[in-house]
Formats: structure tokens, C-alpha cells, sequence
């Protein structure tokens, strides 16, 4: 287990590294003369291009950027940005509490929720029922999460009145943007456990544990749950990992001030430093959780070590 | 599948054994019957659209559906039911070629790495894993904040995105297929690793990339119109359905049509993708 977790965490780390290196490179060459880019067409003097091209190494070769990016980097600084003139990591910190409660109370629900369901869908048998809540669960997939959101505003927000549309006040402000979020997510998780449990009552180990005279609930519970959780497992992770990104699309629906707002209005301002400082984020909590899933995983299944 | 092959095609024929296959899969003929009308949608908007989609008539702002407007008319008095007409081309293009473009860079990508394996491999499958390292589409952002936001970047940039899987993908089946003995017989007739690939791998690749690809337009529809709809994608007053939900999102309390019927465009769209891929997955595997 040690061995697997070295190594495990060795190659997060080269990816992780390597990640840095490739959103430098994106963001950095290929919009070409960067001081342009940042500049937007704002009428300048040769001094201030000059100051601009030196405070971001720009007279450099590109290694030599990177280089310099990555000493910035290892020592927590992010970089200024164009617009605030402030540091990238201020202006991510003050944007971060938002979209933590956001996705934290999304995770909670799609685990929860896409769980409850999924195993609830085990239980049933087949017919009408069952084949409704997979007909549900494959809609809510298919389903773009910003239709999703906007439904739910008018129908609780704009119809009844139970929620407040926009803004991020209190936790009244987090319920339609949390479930909106933990849906499709909780549909994922729900379809493949259900799929799952059907996959492994078919073993014969679980014929075995019905023949011994184990109570079916005992049979699925102790035996059954078990081993179908372990792809939920990496699913969630990936799931989990991604509701960052998927934040970028709920915060402008309910323009919450969240890091996806904040990504959003970045792009839209040419605020280069501030994506480069959100994508490197985003890739790290994704890195992170698929980290933590597939040392879970391992530590479950032991065929995996 | 065999006994297809050796049947006598007539017309009527083909007919009662379509009309077998509806009976049989119905959902699956009502998906394929719904991507057909989103074709002929996209190839024919004037003929099938009955109203301007970007000229519109103020006085008839805002007015909901009716037989005159099936769809109702946005601020600007705009048909919205011409609009989602004239939109299909715009949403469809832009997934097909961003699918377009991911299968053939992670593609070619997969098959070379996959073909000759050693040190091209292991490097490849390097940067592979650190571009698995963007969730979804946060490669996608990256690319449009660097390259600007248009239509041309939003396919390039979601193309992009999806290389890491094609080339998995693609790899993984090159790696499979090279030990199988027609492909070892042809190494040893002396025939080079370009014709090896065209001719016999390339052919044997094309369903489990055809079933991947229908799977990756779905997803390639619900990022680009999510993109669109931030406003990093189609801009107004294009009538791509991403951009159009963000043009009716300030008219939700009053005008509730302009934004559900290009938001059920896209889900209706997705829905019918994701059944045709789940039937050809399933049909792939059993054969």
C-alpha cells in the first residue's frame, strides 16, 4: 500500500507540474504578443509598454518565463492582475468562500442524493416505476445545467417565491444553484450504482451468500453494496473534481461572485494572470480529488494495489 | 448481421424491414426520425423557417405562443420558432466539427502512439496525462481566453478538449489490434507502418470511434451552448441556442418562451444523441 501510494503521489505531482508548464504555454504564447493582448488597444507609451513587457519578463525567452513563473509560483504569488492591480491570489481568496459553500453543499447532494437513488432503483423491480426513474436519470444527464438552472428560477424563484433569483444572501441564495449544480451529477452516480448492484447480484458469490440463508437485505448491504461502490468511487471523483469547472456556468445563471463569475469576467477583460491563476486551481482540486478517489479505490479493492 | 448480407435487397423489402426495426426500437426510430428533421433544419432554415431570425417586428415584441408565432417573439419582436430553426445549423456545425476535430488530433495521436509504442509512446501518453489533468472543458476556457472568444475558437477549443479521450481511446484499440495475426502477417510480408495503419488497422478501428464520437457530439452540444450561453461562445444576435438562453435569462419573470425553447432544443437534441450512441454501443458489443 505504501509502494502504490508513492507512487500514486509522485505522478500527481509530475502532472501537476506538467499542468503548470501546459497552461503557461496556452495562455501565455499563444496569444501572441501578450503586452498587446493585455493592453486591449488602450492607447499607451513606449515607457509603459517598456515597464509592462519587463514586469512580466516578457523581454525573456520563453523557458526563461516559465522559469520565473514557476519560482513565483512555488512561493504562492500568482501574479497581478490587469485590471484590480491586485495580486491574483487576493483576488481568488476573496471569491473563494462563495463557491466553496456552492459546490460544497453540491457534492453533499449529488453523493447523497445520487446514491439514495441509485440503490433505491436496485430495490425496484422491473416495470413502470423502475423503468421511469431511468428514463429520470437519462434526461437529467442529458440535461444543459444552465436549462436546468433557469427552470428552476422561474418555477421556485420567479413563481413561488421561495428563493431569492440572484446574489449570494444567506443560505436561501444557495439552495437553487446547489441542487442545480448536484443534478446531473447525482443523476451520474445514481445511474452507474444502479447499474452496478443489477451487475454484481448476478455474481455467484452472491448466490452463495443467499444460499447460506443471509436475509437479502444482509446479502445486499454486506455483500453486494460493497462492490458496486467501488466504480462510484472514481465517478464521484471525477464528479467531484469537476464541479469547480461547472460552477463557471451556475454563477452566471444566478450571477453569484463566485471563482466562476470571476473566470468568466476574466476572459470576457483579457485578465490573463487571473484565468492562468483559476485554471491552475481548478486542475489542482481536480488532481486532488482523483488523487484521493483512486487511494480510496485502493484501499477498498485490493486487486488494485 | 450476416443474414443481411446474404438477403435479396428490394425496395419493398427495405421498407417492411424498417418498418420492423420501428417496431422493434421504437425510441431509437423516434431519435433518428428527430436528427433526420434537425438535418433537413440545418441544411433548409428559409424553407422550413417561417419568419426572419434576425429581422423583427417591435410592435409584436415579447408576445407569446401562439399559432402565428409557435414559439412566440423575443424583445426585439423576433420569431423565436425561426430563430431555433436557423440556430440547428449553428449548434450542429459547431459540435460535428469540434467532435471533427478531437478525433482526428487524438486520433492520429492514438494510432502512432499505439503503433509503435517505445519512447514515442511513453512521451505521448505523458502529455496525454497532463492534458487529463483540465477537467471537462476547463482546457476549452483556457484555449478562448487565450484565443479570443468567436465560433471558429469555441469549436477548436472543445475539440481540443476532447483529444486526451480519442487518443486513449484510439491507442488502446491500435494496441489490441496490432498483436491479432493479419496485422503481424502484413509486418511480415514487408508491408510499411503507413499502409499497415490505413489498411488494417484504420478500418477495424471504425466502430468503437464511431459509437465514442456520437457519445463526444452529445457532450460537444451541451459544452458549446453552455460556452455560448457565459458569453464565450456564438455572440449575439447570433441565434445559436446557447446564446439565445442567455438573451431570454433577463426576460424569465415576463417572456418564459424565449429561453425554454431553445434550452428544449438542446436537451431534446442531446436526449435523441445519447439514445442513438447507447443502442450502437449496445448493438457494437454483441456482434
Amino acid at each position: 500500500m505504501l509502494a502504490f501510494l508513492i507512487r500514486r503521489l509522485l505522478a500527481g505531482i509530475f502532472v501537476l507540474i506538467g499542468a503548470t508548464a501546459l497552461s503557461f504555454f496556452i495562455i501565455r504564447v499563444i496569444p501572441g504578443d501578450a503586452v498587446t493582448t493585455l493592453l486591449g488597444g488602450t492607447p499607451t507609451t513606449p515607457e509603459v509598454e517598456a515597464k509592462l513587457r519587463e514586469q512580466f519578463h516578457l523581454d525573456q525567452p520563453i523557458f526563461v518565463q516559465y522559469g520565473l513563473y514557476m519560482q513565483d509560483l512555488i512561493q504562492g504569488d500568482l501574479g497581478t492582475s490587469m485590471r484590480s492591480h491586485e495580486p491574483v491570489s487576493t483576488t481568488i481568496k476573496d471569491r473563494l468562500p462563495s463557491t466553496m459553500k456552492l459546490t460544497g453543499l453540491a457534492v453533499a447532494l449529488a453523493l447523497a442524493g445520487g446514491t439514495t437513488l441509485g440503490i433505491f432503483g436496485s430495490l425496484l423491480p422491473r416495470g413502470p416505476l423502475e423503468r421511469l426513474l431511468s428514463l429520470f436519470q437519462f434526461g437529467m444527464v442529458s440535461m444543459p445545467s444552465f436549462w436546468l438552472g433557469l427552470i428552476l428560477l422561474t418555477i421556485f424563484s420567479f413563481h413561488y417565491g421561495w428563493f431569492p433569483a440572484t446574489g449570494d444572501r444567506g443560505w436561501k441564495s444557495l439552495v437553487l444553484p446547489a441542487c442545480t449544480l448536484a443534478i446531473p451529477s447525482g443523476a451520474v452516480i445514481a445511474q452507474l450504482l444502479r447499474d452496478g448492484m443489477n451487475q454484481v447480484l448476478k455474481e455467484q458469490y452472491i448466490t452463495t451468500a443467499r444460499a447460506k440463508g443471509l436475509r437479502e437485505l444482509t446479502v445486499r448491504q454486506r455483500h453486494a453494496l460493497r462492490n458496486a461502490l467501488i466504480p462510484v468511487i472514481t465517478v464521484a471523483g471525477v464528479t467531484v473534481g469537476s464541479l469547480l469547472t461547472g460552477s463557471v456556468v451556475i454563477e452566471t445563471v444566478f450571477a453569484r461572485p463566485g471563482i466562476g463569475k470571476l473566470a468568466v469576467d476574466s476572459i470576457v477583460n483579457k485578465d490573463l494572470p487571473v484565468v492562468q491563476g483559476i485554471v491552475l486551481l481548478a486542475a489542482t482540486v481536480y488532481l486532488v480529488t482523483n488523487l484521493i478517489a483512486d487511494i480510496l479505490y485502493a484501499a477498498i479493492d485490493p486487486r488494485i494495489r | 448481421m450476416h443474414s443481411d448480407e446474404t438477403t435479396l435487397v428490394t425496395p419493398a423489402s427495405r421498407l417492411s424491414r424498417m418498418m420492423a426495426f420501428a417496431r422493434r426500437e421504437p425510441l431509437v426510430t423516434l431519435c433518428l426520425l428527430f436528427l433526420l428533421l434537425l438535418a433537413a433544419a440545418a441544411l433548409f432554415p428559409d424553407v422550413l423557417a417561417p419568419g426572419n431570425p434576425t429581422k423583427g417586428v417591435l410592435k409584436e415584441a415579447r408576445n407569446g405562443p401562439s399559432w402565428a408565432h409557435l414559439f412566440g417573439t423575443d424583445a426585439i419582436g423576433r420569431d423565436v420558432f425561426s430563430r431555433v430553426i436557423h440556430g440547428t445549423r449553428i449548434s450542429l456545425s459547431v459540435s460535428v466539427l469540434a467532435v471533427a476535430t478531437g478525433l482526428v488530433v487524438g486520433g492520429l495521436v492514438g494510432l502512432v502512439s499505439g503503433y509503435f509504442g517505445g519512447w514515442v509512446d511513453a512521451i505521448v501518453m505523458r502529455f496525454i496525462d497532463v492534458m487529463m489533468a483540465f477537467p471537462g472543458v476547463l482546457l476549452a476556457m483556457a484555449i478562448i481566453a487565450a484565443r479570443g472568444r468567436s465560433i471558429d475558437n469555441l469549436i477548436l477549443a472543445i475539440g481540443i478538449s476532447a483529444v486526451p479521450d480519442y487518443a486513449r481511446l484510439v491507442r488502446g484499440q491500435v494496441l489490441s489490434l496490432r498483436k491479432l495475426p493479419f496485422v503481424e502477417g502484413s509486418i511480415a510480408s514487408g508491408a510499411g507502418p503507413v499502409r499497415i495503419m490505413l489498411r488494417h488497422i484504420l478500418p477495424n478501428l471504425l466502430r468503437p470511434v464511431i459509437v465514442f464520437a456520437t457519445i463526444g457530439a452529445g457532450f460537444a452540444l451541451l459544452a458549446s451552448s453552455a460556452f455560448s450561453f457565459i458569453g464565450l461562445g456564438a455572440q449575439p444576435p447570433s441565434p445559436e441556442w446557447g446564446a439565445m438562453l442567455a438573451d431570454g435569462r433577463s426576460s424569465l419573470a415576463d417572456a418564459w418562451w424565449m429561453g425554454a425553447f431553445p434550452g428544449l432544443a438542446i436537451f431534446l437534441t442531446v436526449i435523441a444523441v445519447n439514445v442513438v450512441s447507447q443502442w450502437l454501443r449496445e448493438r457494437t458489443q454483441s456482434i
